[in-house]
């Protein structure tokens, strides 16, 4: 196998005396497209969470490229490697689009004195900015407040943003969360533009946007990993066409 | 034995005292969040009526139920009228309720003087019994029967009936608590009253260990919050807990370390924050914000951004372009220059007061305006500036202004760093509160550290700065002109650090925290450089502020300066750096203009113009100002040839987030 950039073991989080993951060994190699799926409650975001270290995990350890992440703050994990975005958009509303851009990519730089130079004086940055706008077709809308894009607009800036600093592993918390189909396809395949040579971990309810994205799935089930195989295993086994068939088709229909 | 029984109830009942004044103030910041600093100012007005009302009908207990009805409907028309406008903005809870405190002591002023009143004991309970070969007061017994008592009722109030949880669900999701056809905004506005006529009926009880003077609205304040954040918001049991432990650490401080008894319960304090600063039975207080609230402007800035002008094709701004935005700031030194020599001399250390109260405004803002960290201690540092200036000339004999310079910023500059390491263990309205309490601590040592400071007297006899250069005596026009440099200097280096990124940086983290911590920030290490740099920036205005006057005092660090300088940011513009100097000008203006017409209502005018600024004029003037000055925008040219240069478009102005 090849070498996992991300790995777990045994993880677990338990809120109280609710435990929502239990017991989580996962793991994805280079360049691999994992989805994550599971029923609404499963504990997805939470794993997220756990992963980028918005939440402390309860037990268990998380490696990072082979080093220990499990008691990392979110911005040590970003700098080795790990971003991510949000189920719900958790952006800078009341700044401008690029303002939002050249946030995220000066989060890579580590000291504060690199920080004190002018916001717009950093040519890399302002290439860099402009090349992922222009990918988003978002180049014409940069100095328009973030609040002022449309949903669909925003739901794609939250993306961009857990990518500007070209990560090794970016986790994805369902992409098209409120998206309508009809705007789910497209934005598919302009996260698969953005993510290549990047490791993408996502979670949906989209089965579209899965099979169409995804190498490998996971089905994650009252915090365990149900199984886990390529789309094709994934689609025939018994066990995940109960969960989604037999407590009725909801998770299929795309709802986020 | 007896010694220690004694001192012990003597702490337990000013414990119970405490109790009272802090659980409406925990009832409502844990379960409402709702962040009220008037609570203090509803409990002088308890004590207040309280004592008129008994000496009208001659009933203690009447006197404390109309103290009580008095506080609770000063609590009901808060929440009615405003507060319920401002549901989960802390920082407009923060500024209108300051506002109301300075209203309502301006009002209780008026009505009764500025003279302190006694509090009074009524007969039946004026007794003492003996405890060995000590007396203690029956009433003492009867402030810890009420509070324990009255902790009963909360707790069943608050656990027992579904209110609490009803609240904290309401909280969670107005919708589905309007749906399950609970009538919330009543039940907020109810649950706040209550909690203000808890603190009203013990303002007159309390008034014997308290005092019923104007200096209560603020001691109480202080009081309440110290309990709250060493108890934890949300329980009666946190709220009683750390009533208890404040009450017993004064108690026993006074008894056996008088000199430092007033240092005591601050050292609870601190040792809190440092070692448990959710408290000691808290439920963190966090607000989990909604992307959609996020948007509708939870910080102090005005709601509406600039229109950022559209791409041109242009990466730098052209000539024209430069001079159009440097055009303000030119014409307004160009003004202060001019008015230096013309201006008559009253005219013009008023005009000195005002540009010293712009540094000061400007250093504030960075905290504020751009990170978000809204600080009511913020005097503290200019304070310890001045102070350093003032020993060191007055009882060193040190003249020369190269020396006392630096030593006041290097003072802010370390004072800053460690006040602000204590104070970011905790973050939103708890960093606010505890800033408070640093702001009181600084101002209690100024005033008890009599041998270096000169106690309430302070250090008088600061001569004009000496420059060192032989012959040459600073006069008043001078002088104007050292601050005048200073507030550029000052300017400029703020300036610069608001366009980095590290200022766009610090924006990020006042409008989402969080995200800034996935996208690789060290949020903590900005803004605890902000905190560091506005401290010293800060320093600079308390080095010149003590030439100014000639003298220090206490009340140079006390929470009325810091609130001064908030004043000036939010209604000039937070997040805009001539905002605030719009604001010192306008607030040092009306003080004299309204020193001179009606010399006692200031208080009232300062609380109304908060009030004005929460309710209707978000952002300040700022951005009213700038609106109306992009009317003279020039045309920007057109570069068709870019010659490989990344195209940004004309970079946006970056002096207003
Ligand atoms: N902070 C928390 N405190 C208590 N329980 C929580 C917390 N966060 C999540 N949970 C619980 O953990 C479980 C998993 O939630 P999670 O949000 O991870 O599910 P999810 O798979 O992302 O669902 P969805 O598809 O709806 O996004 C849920 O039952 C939820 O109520
Ligand atoms: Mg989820």
């Amino acid at each position: 196998m090849q070498t996992a950039v991300l790995r777990t073991e045994n993880l677990s989080k338990s809120f109280g005396g609710l435990d929502v993951l239990s017991g989580i060994t996962f793991s994805a190699g280079e360049n691999e497209n994992v989805a994550i799926i599971g029923p609404n409650g499963a504990g997805k975001t939470t794993f997220f969470n756990v992963l980028g270290g918005q939440l402390p995990a309860t037990s268990g350890r998380i490696f990072l490229v082979g080093q220990e992440v499990t008691k990392l703050p979110p911005d040590r994990r970003l700098h080795l490697g790990l971003a991510r975005s949000y189920q719900i958009n958790n952006l800078f509303f009341t700044l401008s689009l690029l303002d939002n851009m050249l946030l995220a990519l000066y989060g890579a730089e580590h000291s504060h004195l690199h920080l004190l130079r002018s916001l717009y004086g950093r040519r890399d940055y302002a290439e860099e900015a402009r090349r992922m706008l222009e990918l988003m077709e978002l180049w014409d809308k940069r100095f328009e407040i973030v609040a002022a894009l449309s949903y669909g607009d925003q739901r794609l800036v939250e993306i961009a943003l857990s990518l500007a600093t070209k990560p090794k592993v970016v986790l994805l918390d369902e992409p098209t969360a409120g998206l309508p189909t009809s705007e789910a396809l497209g934005f598919a395949a302009k996260i698969r533009r953005l993510t290549t040579d990047i490791t993408l971990v996502f979670c949906a309810h989209d089965m579209d946007l899965v099979f169409n994205l995804a190498d490998r799935i996971a089905v994650l089930y009252f915090g365990e990993i149900l199984c886990e195989g390529t789309p094709g295993e994934i689609s025939c086994n018994a066990k995940v066409q109960e969960i989604y068939l037999g407590q009725g088709s909801k998770g299929a229909a795309g709802n986020a | 034995m007896e010694r220690i029984l004694t001192i012990f109830l003597i702490g337990i009942s000013f414990g119970s005292i405490l109790f009272l004044l802090s659980a409406g103030l925990s009832l409502t910041m844990g379960l409402m969040r709702i962040v009220n600093l008037a609570h203090g100012a509803i409990f002088m007005v308890g004590a207040y009526v309280g004592l008129a009302v008994t000496n009208i009908t001659g009933h203690f207990t009447i006197g404390l139920l109309g103290g009580a009805v008095a506080a609770g409907l000063v609590g009901l028309i808060m929440e009615a009228g405003f507060l319920r406008r401002l549901y989960k903005q802390e920082s407009g809870q923060v500024l209108l309720t300051i506002g109301f405190i300075y209203i309502i002591m301006n009002v209780v002023q008026w009505i009764w003087g500025a003279k302190p009143l006694s509090g009074i004991v009524p007969g039946s309970l004026s007794a003492v019994i003996g405890i060995g070969d000590f007396y203690f007061p029956v009433f003492r017994f009867f402030m810890i029967g009420f509070g324990l008592l009255m902790a009963v009722l909360l707790w069943l109030f608050q656990d027992k009936t579904k209110v609490g949880a009803t609240i904290r669900a309401g909280m969670d999701n107005r919708q589905v608590a309007t749906a399950l056809g609970i009538n919330l905004k009543r039940l907020f506005t109810a649950v706040f009253a209550l909690g203000s006529f808890v603190a009203g009926l013990c303002g007159l009880l309390g008034a014997p260990l308290m005092g019923i003077n104007l200096q209560v609205g603020w001691d109480a304040l202080l009081l309440a919050m110290i309990v709250v954040i060493v108890g934890g918001t949300g329980s009666v049991q946190g709220t009683l807990l750390g009533a208890m432990i404040i009450g017993l650490v004064d108690a026993f401080g006074k008894a056996y370390f008088p000199d430092i008894a007033y240092f005591a319960i601050y050292v609870a304090l601190i040792l809190i924050l440092l070692f448990r600063p959710s408290g000691l039975l808290g439920r963190p207080f966090s607000i989990q914000k909604t992307a959609e609230e996020m948007t509708q402007s939870v910080t102090l800035s005005a709601k509406m951004p600039l229109s950022i002008p559209a791409a041109t094709g242009l990466r730098k701004p052209g000539a024209r372009q430069r001079l159009y935005r440097l055009a303000p700031f030119i014409g307004a030194a160009c003004v202060l220059i001019m008015l230096g020599p013309l201006l008559p001399s009253f005219y013009l250390g008023m005009l000195t007061k005002v540009l010293i109260y712009a540094i000061f405004a400007i250093s504030l803002d960075l905290m504020m305006g751009y990170g978000g960290l809204t600080s009511m201690g913020h005097a503290a540092f200019l304070g310890v500036a001045g102070y350093t200036v003032g020993i060191l000339a007055v009882k060193e004999g040190i003249g020369l202004f190269w020396v006392l310079l630096p030593a006041g910023i290097v003072v802010a500059a370390l004072i800053s760093a460690i006040i602000g390491y204590i104070c970011l263990r905790v973050s939103g309205t708890y960093f606010l509160l505890v800033t408070i309490a640093f702001g009181q601590l600084l101002a209690i040592v100024a005033t008890k550290w009599y041998k270096v400071t000169g106690g309430t007297d302070g250090l008088v006899g600061i001569k004009r700065p000496d420059l060192g250069i032989p012959g040459f005596n600073l006069g008043p026009i001078g002088f104007y002109f050292l601050v005048f440099i200073a507030l550029v200097v000052c300017f400029a280096v703020l300036y610069r650090i608001v366009t980095s990124a590290y200022g766009r940086a610090l924006v990020g983290v006042r409008e989402n925290e969080p995200r800034m911590r996935s996208l690789g920030y060290n949020t903590w290490r900005l803004k605890y450089v902000a905190i560091i740099i506005s401290g010293t920036v800060a320093g600079v205005a308390g080095v010149f502020l003590a030439y100014y006057y000639g003298a220090m005092v206490p009340s140079t660090l006390a929470i009325e300066m810091s609130t001064a300088g908030m004043l000036m940011v939010i209604l000039g513009g937070p997040g805009t750096l001539f905002g605030p100097f719009i604001g010192a000008i306008v607030v040092v203006l009306g003080e004299n203009i309204s020193l001179t017409y009606v010399p006692d209502r200031w208080p009232l005018i300062l609380g109304g113009i908060f009030i004005l600024c929460v309710m209707l004029l978000r952002g300040g003037f700022a951005p009213y100002l700038s609106r109306l000055y992009q009317r003279f925008r020039p045309e920007p040219a057109r570069i068709t040839d870019l010659g490989g240069v990344p195209d940004l478009g004309e970079v946006p102005d970056l002096r207003e987030s």
